[in-house]
């Protein structure tokens, strides 16, 4: 099923927080997938992989680097250090779905374009582009202030259907902020049957 | 801005129907009906074309012949009298096959990025056989029970915005003829109008060689009507940048009229018209909801001081409105600046070009705000609550819609973040006795993220909360929803319960085939 961007990001908000994530963080979780797969990057099947395995526990500065598990609480808190990070660029370690840290590092580049350099791979974040040369990969991720784009530049890409293992892990997990029926308070919510004049 | 004046807004010349429609008058578009295939037993389609200066948008319509037991206006219903795309261009009959597939289906078919919008709409049960039959018969319906209803059908959900597949508004948002709020949901609503009136034409032709056509006075006064509920509700907590903006425009238009030393004679005029006819359509605006029929009452007594009141020469608008504060009700203050704004279009309609917003560049969290401000900001933001809350918003898994339930531990894990005001206190109590950074804090509480996100866009957009308790015992959710339908333009605000109402869109206005040789504003100018 092919599904609108503003949809994946419903969706995916939604999985974030069926999946344990705080609002805020599934908010974020949202957005970062709507822009990778607007771009034709795999945000669905990283975010299913984060959400099965990572612990979103606070990412730490160790010896230079910023390292955590979860890769969109990493974005969050490189995002809210923009200012910082901008002209200086970071060393960023990342255990799984690096991929997701890409829209946070985006969201910096608007401050100051970055070079990006991970082990067999380069990358380049503008303003409004993005260069890839190779995946990115789980490991360190060198972030630095720069022009030099290499890899080849990522068009939008139409929408197109979400990975079908994805779309139902996240459909589940989704479903997970539903409150069950059997909690259901009828609250008059809308017309009932007495609204067929 | 505070729940009970939100509960009270008028649309204005500022709402989004009216842009829709100065826009098209302005721009000369033609409109066309392409397709129009309805059977005797009222089922088939049709197309209704629109031509901009650069786009074409064509409504896909289908009509289904429904029994009365199956129509629901709920947002739960698997089956319409009508169903509704908004096409971007002119659909080919493969377009239309597809849609013929899918639309009828609502949620549960798909549509594309070609598509704008998805909607449906039912019959009024108690006008649509009356006025078949009337008009089968020779005859013209009763224009008494036309007005007590105020429309042949009612929609009960437009989807636009990316739903189910539809065009997502970033992809849509820079074409002029749509960068205002709404103007796709719009244009599809007055389109939708347009088919309601010539189906039912059609069926009463179908049914008799004697049928004549509806009067088109009658026609004129024929909105389309709306159910609405819940749903709704959690729209302005969710964008609040466009909150914001669209209340920010209104209250640069109310500074701009209140500055201005004198008011022309011409302007005058055009006020005691408007005030005229608002008082003709308050006098029939219909509400057994005992809140909506305290507010009538007052709406009536206000209008007839504001009729009375004796302007000075020097700041009269300004001097009318620092009288109203005092003097008139909320309901009637709001109406009274409804009416300011209907004369002055040349001063503020530019004003519309604020009302969109970019969520997105307000997204980003500053780490680097000192936690001392932001307690500013959270304290002079969010009055504290008495007591608890005592509602929680949820959303059911049976339903898949937003609900408002009794707070308490079985709710608690599904509470949806639409109480601003209960998470601005959590995070004032885990502040205390804080320093240093936001980046820092939110390390440790990830939980605040999206209450400090919020926090930092009201210090930069101040109208951008709501300034009242959404999960209070007292919370109206009409309030939130008269609000936002007063922007769309919507009038005839009939609520029928605390939590779903009944409005009415375009009644008065304008239909395709009139617009070039009539106003696009003067049908409104009663607001309510």
């Amino acid at each position: 099923m092919i599904l609108s961007g503003g949809e994946i990001e419903a969706l995916c908000r939604k999985a974030a927080r069926g999946g344990g994530m705080p609002w805020g963080l599934a908010e974020e979780s949202g957005r970062a997938v709507r822009w990778l797969e607007a771009r034709g990057l795999a945000g669905a099947d990283a975010l299913v992989e984060v959400l099965g395995r990572a612990r979103p526990r606070p990412p730490r500065n160790e010896g230079s680097v910023w390292m955590a598990d979860c890769p969109i609480f990493l974005g969050a808190t490189l995002t809210d250090r923009a200012s910082e990070i901008a002209p200086r660029g970071a060393d960023i370690r990342v255990l799984m779905g690096a991929i997701l840290l890409l829209p946070a590092l985006a969201r910096i580049a608007r401050h100051q374009s970055l070079m990006l350099a991970w082990p067999g791979g380069r990358g380049f974040l503008g303003r409004r582009e993005v260069w890839l040369d190779g995946e990115v990969p789980e490991g360190l991720i060198r972030a630095r202030p720069g022009n030099l784009r290499s890899g080849v530049k990522l068009l939008r890409v139409p929408p197109r259907a979400l990975p079908q293992g994805a779309l139902e892990a996240l459909t589940a997990l989704a479903q997970r902020t539903y409150a069950p029926a059997h909690l259901g308070q009828d609250g008059g919510a809308g017309a009932g049957r007495t609204d067929n004049d | 801005m505070q729940l009970d004046r939100m509960g009270s807004f008028h649309p204005t010349r500022l709402s989004f129907l009216r842009v829709l429609l100065r826009r098209m008058k302005r721009d000369a578009w033609r409109f066309d009906r392409p397709v129009f295939q309805i059977a005797p037993d009222g089922t088939g389609r049709a197309v209704y074309g629109a031509h901009g200066p650069k786009r074409s948008y064509s409504l896909v319509c289908f009509a289904h012949d429904l029994p009365d037991e199956a129509r629901s206006d709920r947002v739960i219903a698997t089956r319409w009298d009508t169903t509704f795309a908004l096409f971007d261009g002119v659909p080919t009959e493969a377009d239309l096959a597809r849609l013929g597939k899918n639309v009828p289906l609502q949620e549960a078919g798909r549509v594309t990025p070609s598509e704008l919008t998805l909607s449906r709409a039912n019959r009024s049960v108690r006008l649509w056989d009356h006025v078949v039959e009337t008009l089968a018969g020779g005859r013209q319906p009763d224009p008494a029970r036309l007005a007590e209803v105020g429309y042949l059908m009612r929609t009960t959900a437009v989807y636009g915005s990316g739903k189910f597949g539809a065009a997502d508004r970033a992809d849509i948002a820079d074409r002029p003829e749509l960068a205002a709020p709404f103007q796709a949901e719009m244009l599809t609503v007055w389109l939708i109008r347009a088919f309601v009136a010539d189906l039912i034409d059609a069926m009463a032709a179908h049914r008799s060689p004697m049928a004549v056509s509806l009067d088109p006075g009658l026609r004129r006064g024929l909105g389309i009507g709306n159910s609405t509920g819940l749903g709704m509700a959690p729209f302005l907590i969710n964008h609040p940048v466009l909150l914001n903006n669209w209340i920010a425009a209104r209250e640069a238009a109310l500074a701009r009229i209140r500055g201005l030393e004198r008011a022309a004679a011409e302007t005058r005029a055009a006020f005691a018209d408007a005030v005229d006819m608002a008082r003709d359509n308050a006098a029939a605006w219909r509400s057994t909801h005992s809140v909506q029929v305290r507010k009538l009452t007052d709406l009536r007594a206000d209008l007839d001081r504001v009729a009375a009141f004796a302007f000075p020469e020097t700041r009269p608008w300004d001097a009318v409105w620092r009288w109203g504060e005092g003097a008139l009700s909320l309901e009637g203050q709001e109406a009274l600046l409804s009416l300011l704004l209907e004369p002055h279009g040349d001063l503020l309609d530019d004003l519309v070009e604020t009302m969109s917003a970019d969520e997105d560049a307000a997204f980003p969290i500053n780490g680097g705000m000192d936690l001392a401000r932001l307690e500013d900001i959270l304290e002079t933001t969010y009055a504290p609550p008495d007591g608890p809350a005592a509602r929680i918003w949820y959303v059911s898994a049976d339903k898949l819609e937003p609900r408002l339930g009794e707070a308490g531990p079985d709710l608690a894990p599904y509470a949806q973040p639409l109480a601003p005001l209960r998470d601005a206190m959590a995070l004032r109590r885990d502040l205390a006795g804080r320093k240093g950074r936001v980046a820092d804090f939110l390390l440790d509480h990830p939980e605040h993220r999206h209450t400090v996100r919020r926090a930092q866009i009201v210090a930069r957009f101040p109208y951008a909360e709501i300034r009242g308790d959404t999960a209070s015992r007292d919370l109206l959710p009409i309030d939130l929803l008269r609000a936002k339908l007063s922007f769309f333009g919507a009038t005839r605000f009939d609520p029928r319960s605390d939590r779903w109402v009944r409005i009415s869109l375009f009644q008065g206005a304008p239909y395709p085939g009139d617009l070039a040789t009539c106003s696009a504003d003067e049908w409104a100018g009663g607001v309510p």
